[in-house]
């Protein structure tokens, strides 16, 4: 899985960017990208927020169709976080709550 | 002719002279002439004195019949001459006219039936007043008048009592000059007009009216204008008007201001009824009726509009329908008129079978966006997705295994409980395996949660602490539902498809109350591995539908998806 390892600080304040990028425009807070907590691995304890191919595409409001990368907010979220270059592939598997048998 | 009169100020009589304080008998007069008088006043019988400053001094001598106090006056003078100052004997005096009116009456002169008295005794008496004190007189003395012999040299006789005369006539006729002391009876003149011009009259304040205000008769006072009324030039006038209602100064042509008449100040109108006109013609407003205002404005009364959909088989839109398609076309997402109709036919349908209040949140995510997919088709309200989610045309998953949407809400404050839900969810393709976790209120650890599509064959499908089997699931496409049915008294689990249905039935009740956590949809809040990577092309959760009510609704469902979708569920 794509993404960023972040502190759960930095990836709680991404999201509100995020959400604010959308109430400043008279929406509701209908995406984020999301914050999920590691649970195993090397990043055991950070947060992890997707950003893979996906995220970037994801059509968030249509005619004509526009994508968190058409938001200005979203390029200085990314520029913030280090960059699309300090993504990582984390395993699924250190995401998986020790909660949930598979 | 001169008489000498002394005042004995300490016992006011008349007396023969100073130091000679014996009272005169009477005094002689003759008629027809006018005697000088001088009069001295005594101190204590002796010493000539003044009796006050001569400025302020009125003196006075009055003859009349003996004992008719009452009577007008024979003779009378008030016109004294006063003495010098520093004179030893000062002496005041005046002459007193003794060819009066009413002394020849007294004494028949003239009389066309009397004889002339020779003489008659009358009664005098002197009166002094220094300004404002009280008078002085002295003791009544006789006085006899002798009428007299040789006649044809005095004057005419005077009135006696110039201090009532009587004016008759006009004042322009009269002749006013000369000096008329007393009061002047001026009650016989005609009350017409007199020459006396404005600047005659008492000089005024600026802009003051000449009348009386205070109550009772008195002196005429001066009057201001106020209270509306005002001067202009010579005149006064109205004040000009403001308000609801206005005029200029002095104008009567009154205007209402715009924007003046309240509805309050219209007259009441009967109820249910509007202002306009029916009446042909230009006139005024009328109240009308229904009927009257359908008719003005061409309009169809709700039995006619009843009737036209009837008779033509039509389906209004519904407010709801169209509210629900206005928000995701809002959102920015494209509706066709056919899937318009869909929406339309199925909320009208839910309403009609009275489901639509049961339920209290659905979601409808076929709309490739993810605004649009996020909005209730109930509430309008919005979810928030979060992670990697695919929008697809048939519905909406993780892409991946990190993602689902908060309901931002939870079921106790939808009103859905452990006594009372319904939960339904329509899964296009894909089977229910691999981890699957539509929607939970709850962490994973809480076996006493809702997962409901949770077939992995450890946790099972649950509701609370109630577990389905599970068995008859065929990991074909199919529109899931789970509730609970109190008239039944059981608890039920369906997989609904087009030719068949499998269902499972628990009897009893959820007896563990729902969890308060935000309701979530595809995934859980904050864990990937459970998120649904299957499609879910419709949600919701509700209050109770009974088993009847929950095979009617999938249909509903199953047939809105497939003429919005355009796909086909088998």
């Amino acid at each position: 899985m794509i993404g960023f390892v972040t502190t759960q600080e930095q990836a709680d304040a991404a999201n509100a960017a995020i959400a604010k990028a959308q109430t400043d425009r008279g929406m509701p807070v209908f995406w984020l990208a999301g914050s999920i907590p590691i649970h195993s691995g090397e990043h055991a304890g950070m947060h992890f927020v997707p950003c893979d191919d996906s995220i970037l595409s994801t059509p968030l409001i249509g005619n004509p169709i526009q994508t968190p990368v058409d938001y200005q907010e979203f390029a200085k979220i990314i520029e913030s976080m280090g960059g699309l270059d300090v993504r990582i592939d984390l395993p699924a598997a250190d995401l998986t709550s020790p909660d949930i048998e598979p | 002719m001169g008489v000498n009169l002394h005042v004995d100020l300490e016992t006011l009589q008349l007396i023969q002279g100073p130091g000679q304080r014996s009272a005169v008998a009477a005094l002689r007069f003759k008629r027809g002439d006018a005697a000088r008088l001088r009069v001295v006043f005594l101190e204590s019988g002796v010493t000539p004195v003044t009796i006050g400053d001569p400025d302020e001094l009125e003196i006075q001598i009055g003859i009349k019949p003996r004992n008719q106090f009452d009577h007008s006056y024979l003779a009378h003078c008030v016109d004294w001459s006063m003495p010098s100052e520093g004179d030893d004997t000062p002496t005041y005096e005046c002459f007193l006219s003794f060819n009066t009116l009413q002394l020849n009456s007294a004494l028949n002169i003239g009389s066309a039936t009397d004889d002339e008295l020779p003489e008659i005794t009358l009664m005098g008496e002197i009166t002094w007043r220094e300004g404002m004190g009280e008078p002085t007189s002295t003791r009544t003395f006789l006085v006899v008048v002798e009428n007299d012999v040789n006649r044809g040299t005095e004057g005419a006789p005077d009135d006696a009592n110039p201090g009532n005369i009587t004016l008759t006539g006009t004042i322009a006729a009269l002749n006013l000059s000369g000096t008329n002391t007393g009061d002047q009876d001026l009650s016989g003149l005609a009350p017409i007009a007199h020459t006396h011009v404005v600047a005659d009259i008492v000089s005024v304040a600026s802009q003051r009216l000449i009348g009386r205000h205070t109550s009772g008769n008195g002196a005429a006072q001066e009057i201001q204008a106020s209270g509306g009324i005002e001067f202009s030039g010579g005149a006064i006038r109205r004040s000009a008007l403001t308000g609801d209602v206005t005029a200029s100064a002095g104008s009567n042509a009154t205007t209402i201001a715009n924007d003046a008449v309240s509805n309050a100040k219209l007259a009441n109108m009967a109820t249910a009824t509007i202002k306009g006109r029916a009446t042909a013609g230009t006139g005024d407003p009328e109240d009308l009726t229904a009927a009257q205002a359908r008719a003005v404005i061409g309009a169809y009364s709700q039995i006619d509009i009843n009737t036209i959909i009837a008779v033509n088989n039509l389906v209004l839109p519904d407010a709801n329908a169209m509210a629900y398609v206005a928000a995701v076309a809002t959102a920015g997402a494209t509706v066709t008129n056919g899937q318009r109709t869909a929406i339309n036919t199925f909320i009208s349908g839910e309403k009609t079978a009275g489901r639509w209040d049961k339920i209290k949140r659905l979601y409808f995510p076929v709309w490739g966006v993810t605004a649009a997919n996020a909005i209730c088709m109930k509430s309008l309200t919005s979810g928030t997705f979060s992670g990697g989610i695919t929008h697809a045309a048939k519905g909406v998953y993780a892409a991946g295994f990190a993602g689902n949407m908060n309901a931002n809400t939870n079921l106790g404050a939808l009103g859905v409980t452990n006594t009372s839900y319904h939960f339904a969810l329509l899964m296009p393709d894909g089977s229910e395996e691999n981890y699957s976790i539509p929607f939970s209120v709850n962490n994973t650890a809480n076996l006493n949660s809702i997962y409901p599509i949770w077939s992995d064959g450890f946790s099972s499908l649950r509701i609370m602490e109630k577990i389905f089997s599970g068995g008859f699931l065929t990991n074909l496409p199919s529109i899931m539902t789970t509730g609970n049915d109190s008239f039944a008294g059981n608890l039920y689990f369906k997989e609904r498809l087009s030719g068949s249905t499998g269902e499972e039935i628990i009897a009893g009740s959820v007896t563990l109350p729902f969890p308060s956590a935000n309701l979530f949809i595809i995934g859980l809040d904050n864990v990937s591995y459970g998120s649904m990577n299957h499609p879910i092309g419709a949600f919701s959760a509700s209050t109770e539908l009974s088993s009847a009510q929950d095979t009617a609704y999938t249909t509903a469902l199953k047939t809105l998806w497939e003429t919005v979708t355009g796909l086909t569920l088998p």
